[in-house]
C-alpha cells in the first residue's frame, strides 16, 4: 500500500510543486496551509510522513511538531521540517523538538524526495 | 657666647679663686707650717709664695685666653656658620680667626657645604625637569583626550564625573547635567552602567591572583531621554580611591540611532530568509518541469506561472535586501567576552533582590560572547517565568560546552515548557532592556534562540539558550605541558651580527631595545616547526614604552600539535584566518627599526625568524642581546636561568606567561634590571655587553654538559 504524505506550507506555489512531486513518486498526498489545519488533518487520518513548513500563521511548525510528539498515538509519524530559517541554530531547535529531518529552503526536489524515501524505508 | 665657652671661663675663674683662697689661707697661717722661721724669713717666704701664686694665676689666665681665642671663639663662629650653611647658603665660607686650633674642620665643613649645594641643585633641577615633564605629559594627555573623537568620561562613586572631553559633550548634545562632580546617571541609563561596573568589580575580586583574566566591559547604553544609543566600553582604573572604584567609559553613538539595536541583525536575517521561500518554489517548479517533460499542459502552465510570479517576487525582495545591507552596522561591537560564572552569580543576586526563585549555578564556568546586561535580563526574566509556569522555587544554572556554542541552561524539576508558552515569552518586551527589546530580539542579536527539553536528569526539564563561544575558552589553560625550550648555542649571535662598527661604543643607556618573544608549533625550527604568534615591546630610556607593543597571531601553514596548544592556548581555529609569517615579518621589521633586539634564549627565536627571512624579503641585521646569556654572565653562582627563575631572582612580577606579548614583557622587565647590574659590573656599552654574552656561550655549553 502506498504511503501517505501530508504537505504543509502556507505558500501555495510550493505546495503545488511538492504535491506534484510526491504524487509522481507514487505517494498518497494531502495538503494543509496552517498549523491548526494540520493537526485536524493528522487526527482525522494519520499520515505516514509530514513535510512541515516552520513559518506558518496560527500554530507554527515547532508547535505542530511538539503537539504530534506529545500524542503517543501519533508518535511514529515521520516529520521533515522545511524552513526558510537557514541558521544552524534553527535546525538544532527543530531536531530537539522532535523532527526527524530538517531541510532548508531552497532545496533540490531530489533532496526532498530522497529524504522522504529514506525515512519511509526505515519503517 | 657659646655654652662651652661660659663653662670654660667659669672653670678657669673657679680654679683661680681656689688658688687665691688656698694661698691666702697658707699665708695667714704661715707660722703653723713653718714654725722655725724668723719673722724676716716669714716675710720673704710670703713674698715669694705670693709672687708664685700671682705668676700661676697669670699663666692660667694667659692659657685660658689663648684657648678662648684659638678654640672657643672659632667654635662659636663655626656653629653660626654651619647654621648658615644648613639653613640658607651652603656655599657660605666660615668667618673664623686666622689663629685657631680647628685643623681640618673648616675645610671639611666647606666640602660638606659644597656637596650639599650640589645635591640641592641637582634635586632642584630634577624636580624642575620632572615637573616640566609632568606638565608636558599632562598637556599632551589633555590634547589627546580633547582630540579623541570618542566620548571619554572618568567617574567614581555613584558615577560622579571626574573628567570628560569635548567629544562627550558633543555626543551627549551638551547635556546640561554633564559637569564635574555630577552624576552620569542623570544623563545615561543607570542599568547597563551599574551592571557592567558590578561585573568588572566582581571579576576583579574573584580573580585577584589572575589579573590576566580581566574582562572587557563593552555595553550598550541609552541616554535617559532616549534620544541616543551609545556604544560604551568601561574599564576600571587600577587602585582604589576612598570613594570607591574609579572607572573610565569611552563611548560613541550607535550609527542607527533611531532604530533598536537588535534591528540590524534582524533586518538582514529577515530579508535573507524571505528569499528562501520564493527560491524554493521557483526551484521546485523548474525542477519538476525539467524532470517531467510529458506532464499535462494544465500542470505545465501552472508551473510556468509559478516561475513568472516567484521571479518577480524575488527581484523585489532582492532589492530590499540590498537596501538593508547598506544599513548594516555592527551591533556585534557590543558583544563582549563573558564568563558564565560571573553572569550566573549576578543573575542569582538580582533574583534574590527581586523576590525571584533561588538560582544555584553548577558545573565549570565557560567563556562566551554576548551583551552582558541584556543576557542578565534574559536569564532573570526566564527564571521568573519558569517559577510561575512550573511552580518551582529554585533553579539550577549551568553552562554547557558545544562545538561552536556555549549553552546557558536553566534546569528545574518538572516538565519542559511548551513551545507555545516560549513563543509568548519571546514576544514579550524585556523590562529594563536597552531600546525596549523583545526577548526574541535580544536572542537574535546573539544569533540565538531558546527551547525547552527534558533534562538528562530523570524528572527534570531544562531550558537552553545557545550563545557564541569565546576563544578565551582555550586561553584559560596555562599548565606547562611542554618541556622548556632548548637553548641554542650552535651559532653565535655575534658572528651573525658581527661588524657592530661604531654601534659598539654606544652606551647601553642610550640604546633603544625591542624585546620580543615567539610562540611556536614546537621546538624544532629546522624540522618544520613554525611561529604561531609574535609579541614585542619597546624599551626607551630604560623604560618599557606603554602602548607601543607588537602582537600578532600567525598562520603557521600547518596544524598545531595538542601539546603546544596546551602550552600556549593557540588553536588551529584561532590562526586559520591569520596572515602568514612572510606577511608578518616585514611588519615586525618596521616595528623593530634600528633598535637592538633582545630576547630570552634569543638564538631559538632568531632561528625561526632567520629561516623565513628570504621568503619574507627582509633581513634582521640588528644587534642582538640575550637575557639568558647576560644572566649567566652576571649570576654564575646558579645554573637556573629560565625566565621564571630569573624573574624570581630579580623580583620581577610574572604575568601573562606563555603568550608572546606576556613573555616579551617579562623579558623586558628582567632586561631593565640586568642593565643596572651590568652597569655595576662596568659593562657600559653595547659592544661590551655583547662580548660578555658571547663569552658565556661556551660557559653555558659546558654547564649543560654536566
Amino acid at each position: 500500500m502506498a504511503h501517505s504524505i501530508l504537505v504543509v506550507d502556507d505558500a501555495p506555489n510550493i505546495i503545488l510543486s511538492l504535491d506534484f512531486l510526491m504524487r509522481q513518486a507514487g505517494y498518497k498526498v494531502r495538503t494543509a496551509t496552517n498549523g491548526e489545519e494540520t493537526l485536524l488533518a493528522v487526527r482525522e487520518n494519520r499520515p505516514d510522513l509530514i513535510l512541515l513548513d516552520v513559518m506558518m500563521p496560527k500554530l507554527d511548525g515547532y508547535e505542530v511538531c511538539q503537539a504530534i510528539r506529545a500524542d503517543p498515538a501519533l508518535a511514529d509519524i515521520r516529520i521533515i521540517m522545511l524552513t526558510a530559517k537557514g541558521r544552524a541554530i534553527e535546525q538544532e531547535k527543530g531536531l530537539a523538538l522532535g523532527a526527524d529531518a530538517y531541510i532548508t529552503k531552497p532545496f533540490s526536489t531530489q533532496e526532498v524526495l530522497d529524504t522522504v524515501k529514506a525515512l519511509l524505508k526505515g519503517e | 657666647m657659646p655654652a662651652s665657652r661660659k663653662k670654660f671661663w667659669g672653670l678657669v675663674a673657679g680654679i683661680i679663686l681656689a688658688v687665691l683662697l688656698i694661698s691666702a689661707g697658707a699665708l695667714w697661717r704661715l707660722s703653723f707650717f713653718f714654725p722655725a722661721l724668723s719673722p724676716q724669713q716669714e716675710v720673704a717666704l710670703a713674698f715669694y709664695l705670693g709672687g708664685a701664686v700671682l705668676l700661676l694665676i697669670t699663666a692660667m689666665a694667659i692659657f685660658g685666653i689663648l684657648l678662648d681665642q684659638a678654640l672657643f671663639r672659632p667654635l662659636g663662629a663655626v656653629i653660626r656658620g654651619v647654621g648658615i650653611i644648613t639653613e640658607s647658603n651652603p656655599t657660605h665660607r666660615l668667618e673664623i680667626p686666622g689663629f685657631n686650633l680647628l685643623d681640618e674642620l673648616p675645610d671639611a665643613l666647606h666640602r660638606l657645604g659644597d656637596r650639599l649645594h650640589n645635591s640641592r641643585r641637582e634635586v632642584g633641577e630634577a624636580l624642575a625637569t620632572g615637573a616640566t615633564r609632568v606638565e608636558e605629559q599632562k598637556a599632551w594627555l589633555e590634547a589627546v583626550v580633547r582630540e579623541i573623537h570618542e566620548g571619554v568620561v572618568v567617574c567614581h562613586h555613584q558615577a560622579r564625573i571626574l573628567l570628560y572631553n569635548p567629544a562627550a559633550q558633543r555626543l551627549l548634545d551638551n547635556h546640561e547635567a554633564l559637569g564635574l562632580g555630577r552624576s552620569l546617571y542623570a544623563i545615561c541609563a543607570r542599568g547597563p552602567i551599574e551592571h557592567t561596573l558590578g561585573m568588572l568589580l566582581q571579576h576583579r575580586r574573584d580573580n585577584l591572583s589572575q589579573p590576566a583574566a580581566g574582562i572587557e566591559g563593552r555595553f550598550l547604553c541609552p541616554t535617559v531621554n532616549g534620544a541616543k544609543l551609545l556604544q560604551c566600553q568601561m574599564e576600571l582604573i587600577p587602585g582604589r580611591s576612598a570613594a570607591g572604584p574609579v572607572f573610565v567609559i569611552t563611548f560613541d553613538e550607535v550609527a542607527l540611532q533611531t532604530e533598536s539595536p537588535g534591528l540590524t541583525d534582524i533586518s538582514l536575517r529577515g530579508p535573507i530568509e524571505a528569499l528562501r521561500g520564493p527560491l524554493a518554489s521557483l526551484r521546485a517548479a523548474a525542477e519538476n518541469l525539467v524532470a517531467f517533460p510529458d506532464m499535462a499542459p494544465v500542470m505545465r502552465s501552472a508551473f510556468e506561472n509559478v516561475i513568472a510570479q516567484e521571479s518577480s517576487e524575488l527581484t523585489d525582495r532582492f532589492e530590499k535586501l540590498v537596501r538593508d545591507c547598506r544599513l548594516l552596522t555592527s551591533t556585534h561591537n557590543s558583544l563582549t567576552d563573558i564568563n558564565s560564572g560571573d553572569l550566573f552569580k549576578f543573575v542569582s543576586r538580582r533574583l534574590r533582590e527581586t523576590g525571584g526563585p533561588e538560582l544555584a549555578s553548577s558545573g565549570m564556568p565557560l567563556w562566551f560572547r554576548g551583551d552582558s546586561h541584556s543576557l542578565m535580563l534574559v536569564l532573570t526574566f526566564l527564571a521568573q517565568r519558569i517559577k510561575e509556569s512550573s511552580q518551582v522555587t529554585s533553579l539550577s544554572a549551568e553552562a554547557l560546552l558545544g562545538d561552536r556554542r556555549v549553552y546557558l541552561a536553566l534546569a528545574w524539576p518538572g516538565k519542559p515548557v511548551l513551545p507555545a508558552e516560549i513563543d509568548k515569552w519571546l514576544q514579550q518586551p524585556l523590562p529594563g532592556s536597552v531600546g525596549d527589546l523583545k526577548l526574541a530580539d535580544i536572542l537574535a542579536r546573539h544569533g540565538s534562540n531558546l527551547w525547552s527539553q527534558s533534562h538528562r536528569r530523570e524528572g527534570w526539564a531544562t531550558l537552553r539558550i545557545p550563545v557564541p563561544i569565546s576563544p578565551r575558552q582555550w586561553r584559560q589553560t596555562t599548565e606547562q605541558a611542554q618541556p622548556a625550550r632548548p637553548e641554542f648555542y650552535d651559532f653565535s649571535l655575534a658572528e651573525m651580527h658581527g661588524g657592530l662598527g661604531e654601534l659598539a661604543d654606544r652606551p647601553l643607556n642610550q640604546c633603544t631595545f625591542t624585546v620580543f618573544d615567539t610562540e611556536t608549533t614546537g621546538l624544532e625550527p629546522s624540522a618544520g616547526d613554525e611561529i604561531v604568534s609574535l609579541g614585542a615591546v619597546r624599551i626607551v630610556n630604560q623604560r618599557i614604552v606603554k602602548g607601543e607593543t607588537f602582537t600578532r597571531m600567525v598562520n603557521p601553514g600547518r596544524t598545531i600539535p595538542k601539546s603546544s596548544v596546551r602550552f600556549h592556548g593557540i588553536t588551529d581555529e584561532m590562526i586559520k584566518d591569520q596572515p602568514l609569517i612572510t606577511e608578518i615579518l616585514p611588519l615586525f621589521k618596521n616595528f623593530v627599526g634600528e633598535s637592538v633586539l633582545v630576547a630570552h634564549n634569543a638564538a631559538f627565536d632568531m632561528k625561526f625568524i632567520q629561516l623565513k627571512e628570504d621568503a619574507a624579503g627582509v633581513r634582521f641585521a640588528n644587534p642582538i642581546l640575550d637575557t639568558l646569556l647576560l644572566s649567566v654572565f652576571l649570576h654564575d653562582h646558579t645554573r637556573d636561568h629560565y625566565l621564571d627563575a630569573i624573574a624570581d631572582r630579580l623580583g620581577v612580577e610574572v604575568r601573562f606567561r606563555h603568550t608572546a606579548l606576556g613573555d616579551a614583557t617579562v623579558t623586558a622587565e628582567i632586561f631593565i634590571r640586568l642593565l643596572d647590574l651590568l652597569k655595576q659590573r662596568g659593562i657600559l656599552t653595547l659592544g661590551q655587553a655583547m662580548a660578555a654574552a658571547d663569552k658565556m656561550i661556551a660557559v653555558r655549553k659546558q654547564q649543560t654538559m654536566f
